[in-house]
């Protein structure tokens, strides 16, 4: 996705989120996205077991 | 009579339970001490005069009568501006909670903390909706590093890491969801817990991040910290993450040895992009310990994971006030929680399930390890307003990498103490010691010990305002 496809997804997904972004804001939220997207790509292909459980942190 | 500022909380309590010392003088030395001293750090967003001089003033009662006040008797505290204070506005550092009622009662701990008898002096500064690693608050300003002024103090508990390294308050309490008491415990060198998660109550402290939010406390001595942390214990019902465990002091711990603790340096994520300084704090502290080496997979995509997960869970949270009034959040923290709101929901399943899994890899080396070290932050504190530093050949944001060490620990709740290495005359570094859930009691066992050794250790800063001469408080 280019930069600018990405900011056009943020804008409608923020639009569609009630969230009416400024030009400074919704660069920044790009930047962020970009950020979040890069993260993203680090887990979300880890191999995992599709038994495992998402609960909460530590068994209480 | 030696100042406040250079006792600890141990030695005030015992001075005031045996009536050497005034609860109510130690106050106000406290909170002139503040007056004078904070103007130049900005650690404090509101000193609670009036309440503190009433509990110090109820705490020597109790010892003119007879009765117990507590094991921290007399021994001020403050909190972050995020803990709920009776009739005071909980800020959580942003302008539009300034403008909610005043809390109705007391955080649990902060109550908890009463109980023991030590006296609140006030409410402390932190980033704004503890979404940050810096305190740069953009309402309330930057609180500094009592160390060098013109440097962050860490964050997002940067106001109760900079009051205790200063000497304002020899305790204090913050909240970690990412890093937030390890982090800036780490750059302002002193003492930083943050409990196995579900250990200490959160009831009454704002929320960030819910299924990651963790208080713990702050102190310069490790039995300090061990009395306040069992002071704080106590399962919670009205707390949904509180655990059902019974209260395991770890007090008992601090006059014992290390032998036998099997400890391991973490490498692979915790050693790629620290500083040389960073590796030598943690070397030093394994090397006192007798450490091997340990790996911990997955830490990148636990760390990973942790981000878009605080993203998501934060912009939930504040997603009203995103939508209906988002000039009245610094743009920096707004930006961030709007784009982590806009993550699809694929994203947070997936983040949910992998810290399960992640969980499992951690559990599994602890089985091999006592405690495990690794730095609490990549360098030591960077200049206020400093945007980005060069890590790996790039050039990266200060605030977004603060915490690499950090989050894929708390992500997993697993127990770290923060403690702060002698390095004389160079700005403090901090390593994390981290152990399996609800094994608090080994790392303080070892933290205690180390200090001892002189391998930790907290030290004042020598760049404070001094006191003024006349204000002696001699003993009552």
């Amino acid at each position: 996705m280019s930069d600018d496809e990405l900011t056009e997804w943020v804008r409608q997904a923020a639009a569609q989120s009630g969230l009416n972004l400024g030009d400074e804001s919704l660069k920044a939220v790009a930047a962020n996205t970009k950020i979040l997207r890069a993260l993203q790509s680090q887990f979300l292909d880890l191999p995992l077991d599709p038994h495992l459980d998402p609960a909460a942190v530590l068994r209480l | 009579m030696t100042q406040p500022i250079d006792m600890t909380a141990a030695e005030i309590a015992e001075g005031v339970r045996a009536g050497r010392l005034s609860a109510v003088e130690i106050a106000e030395r406290t909170l002139d001490w503040i007056a004078d001293a904070d103007p130049a750090i900005n650690a404090f967003t509101g000193p609670m005069r009036v309440r503190a001089l009433k509990a110090a003033e109820a705490v020597d009662a109790k010892v003119a009568a007879g009765v117990d006040p507590g094991v921290l008797a007399g021994a001020p505290f403050a909190v972050k501006n995020l803990f709920d204070v009776k009739g005071a506005v909980t800020l959580a550092g942003s302008i539009i909670r300034a403008q909610a009622a005043p809390a109705d009662q007391d955080a649990a701990l902060v109550t908890r903390m009463e109980a023991a008898g030590a006296v609140l002096i006030g409410a402390l500064n932190m980033d704004e909706y503890a979404y940050g690693f810096t305190t740069e608050n953009s309402h309330y300003g930057a609180t500094c590093n009592p160390h060098d002024l013109t440097r962050i103090s860490g964050g997002s508990s940067g106001g109760s890491a900079a009051a205790v390294a200063a000497g304002l308050v020899p305790l204090s309490l913050g909240s970690d969801t990412n890093g937030s008491i390890r982090v800036p415990a780490g750059l302002c060198g002193v003492y930083g817990l943050k409990p196995t998660f579900g250990r200490l109550s959160r009831r009454g402290v704002f929320p960030f991040v819910q299924s990651l939010d963790h208080a713990g406390p702050f102190a310069r001595t490790v039995r300090d910290l061990a009395l306040v942390y069992d002071a704080l214990q106590g399962h919670d019902p009205q707390d949904p993450a509180s655990a059902a465990r019974p209260v395991e002091p770890v007090s008992p711990e601090v006059g014992l040895n290390a032998e036998g603790v099997r400890a391991g340096v973490l490498g692979g994520w915790f050693r790629t992009n620290a500083s040389a300084q960073a590796l030598a704090a943690v070397d030093a502290v394994g090397s006192a310990l007798g450490a091997i080496k340990a790996e911990l997979p997955g830490a990148q995509a636990a760390r990973a994971a942790a981000f878009c997960l605080t993203g998501a869970e934060g912009g939930s949270l504040h997603l009203k006030d995103l939508q209906q009034r988002p000039g009245d959040f610094d743009f920096a923290t707004r930006d961030r929680l709007i784009a982590g709101a806009l993550q699809p929901a694929h994203v947070t399943a997936r983040a949910q399930r992998v810290r399960r899994w992640f969980l499992e890899q951690a559990l599994a080396v602890l089985e091999d390890f006592d405690i495990l070290l690794a730095p609490a932050t990549p360098f030591a504190a960077t200049p206020i307003g400093l945007a980005t530093i060069e890590m790996g050949g790039a050039e990266v944001s200060v605030r977004a990498n603060l915490g690499l060490y950090t989050q894929p620990i708390s992500f997993v709740g697993l127990p770290v103490l923060t403690v702060p290495l002698i390095r004389g005359g160079q700005l403090p570094v901090g390593v994390q010691m981290i152990a399996a859930p609800w094994r608090e009691d080994v790392l303080v066992r070892a933290a205690a010990w180390l200090e001892r050794q002189g391998v930790i250790g907290s030290a004042l800063p020598s760049t404070l305002p001094t006191a003024p001469p006349d204000a002696d408080t001699g003993p009552t």
